[in-house]
């Protein structure tokens, strides 16, 4: 066990390291179910005159957050991605993130979301959906212990589709609740 | 007896065959297959699914099959083959795509493996979304060499027709 001062010797110097980055508030835009308000979001990147909206904070070994909101790339439908990501502990040993497409209106065009634990060799888990002309296709794949897992693809006809359906709500956490 | 004629005395009668329904009759000329036809003879049939396969033990196993699909709402089918060459499926071919009740194109997906996948392995998927046609695609070769791509076909209408199958049906 390392004692309690050669620990903090350790990693005060990194707390040096520690950044908090923050072009946008993203609290302002959470909605009370824990997701975002996109229609927000989109006004406000609008608004700001930026090419995108970031928010996040780093210790090292200890913890990153990063949310980020930006219009989507080529290749993509016109729109915007809001990307989350928070991890814990030495290398990324736990964490999860959130990759979530939404059109011009905020409609889900398609969301990927997966968390893991022991850099992912002890568990991860990931849940891609995509809104389709045939309901919400979700796409679900999990392992444990490299070992247990498997995979489904499961089409919901009766699940939201994207032109009238609210945003799931993000998981990862905002940057300042 | 040459090395050829001992190889097809031990091989011959491993070699395998099962079938219940004639795919060649189903195919298109520009080679895919003909959805609704399926689907009629599926329903026709009486049976659970139809499928043909041939199995050459070390040399090749092909199989075609044509069922209800799981996993997605009532009435979709999903038409799937799968061709692999060589000794324990050394190289293989997989395609499925999945179909509405009217034959209409919902996803399919393609993916190959050369040296069992640890030379060269790629799948392409092609998903009918409401914002048009999304293809995804990755390639991988000798295990550290990869690319993963998504992107939204512009101009593709939301309902494009399948590709041909390219791999043969169990008459051709």
């Amino acid at each position: 066990m390392i004692p309690r001062p050669l620990a903090i010797s350790l990693l005060l110097p990194l707390a040096g390291c520690a950044t908090k980055f923050q072009h946008y508030d993203f609290a302002q835009a959470r909605l009370p179910g824990g997701g975002y308000d996109t229609a927000k979001l989109i006004a406000e990147l609008k608004a700001s005159g930026a090419n995108g909206l970031q928010d996040g904070s780093w210790f090292p070994l200890i913890h990153l957050e990063r949310t980020e909101f930006v219009p989507t790339s080529a290749n993509l439908p016109d729109g915007y991605v809001l990307t989350t990501v928070s991890a814990s502990g030495p290398i990324f040993f736990t964490g999860r993130n959130d990759r979530r497409i939404v059109d011009g209106r905020g409609a889900l065009v398609e969301s990927a979301a997966g968390n893991w634990f022991g850099w992912g060799l002890l568990h991860h888990a990931r849940e891609h959906d995509i809104a389709t002309t045939h309901g919400l296709r979700r796409q679900s794949h999990g392992r444990t212990l490299l070992l247990f897992g498997g995979n489904e693809l499961r089409y919901r006809a009766d699940a939201p589709v994207a032109n009238d359906a609210p945003p799931a709500p993000a998981a990862t956490p905002a940057a300042a609740k | 007896m040459n090395h050829r004629q001992l190889a097809a005395f031990l091989l011959l009668p491993l070699a395998g065959c099962a079938s219940n329904y004639d795919f060649s009759a189903a195919r298109l000329p520009d080679g895919g297959y003909d959805m609704p036809k399926l689907i009629a003879d599926l329903k026709a049939s009486g049976e659970r699914r139809l499928h043909h396969n041939e199995w050459l033990p070390l040399l090749r196993y092909e199989e075609v099959e044509f069922e209800p699909a799981t996993g997605s709402p009532q009435g979709n089918y999903v038409l799937k083959t799968q061709t692999a060459v060589g000794p324990i499926y050394f190289a293989t071919r997989d395609d499925e795509r999945v179909v509405g009740s009217a034959g209409a194109p919902i996803e399919s997906s393609t993916e190959r493996r050369f040296g069992w996948g640890l030379l060269y392995h790629t799948t392409q998927r092609d998903v009918t979304t409401t914002n048009g046609l999304r293809q995804h695609t990755m390639w991988r070769a000798l295990l550290l060499f990869s690319r993963t791509d998504s992107r939204f076909a512009e101009g593709k209408p939301a309902a494009a027709a399948p590709a041909p199958a390219t791999t043969p049906a169990g008459g051709n």
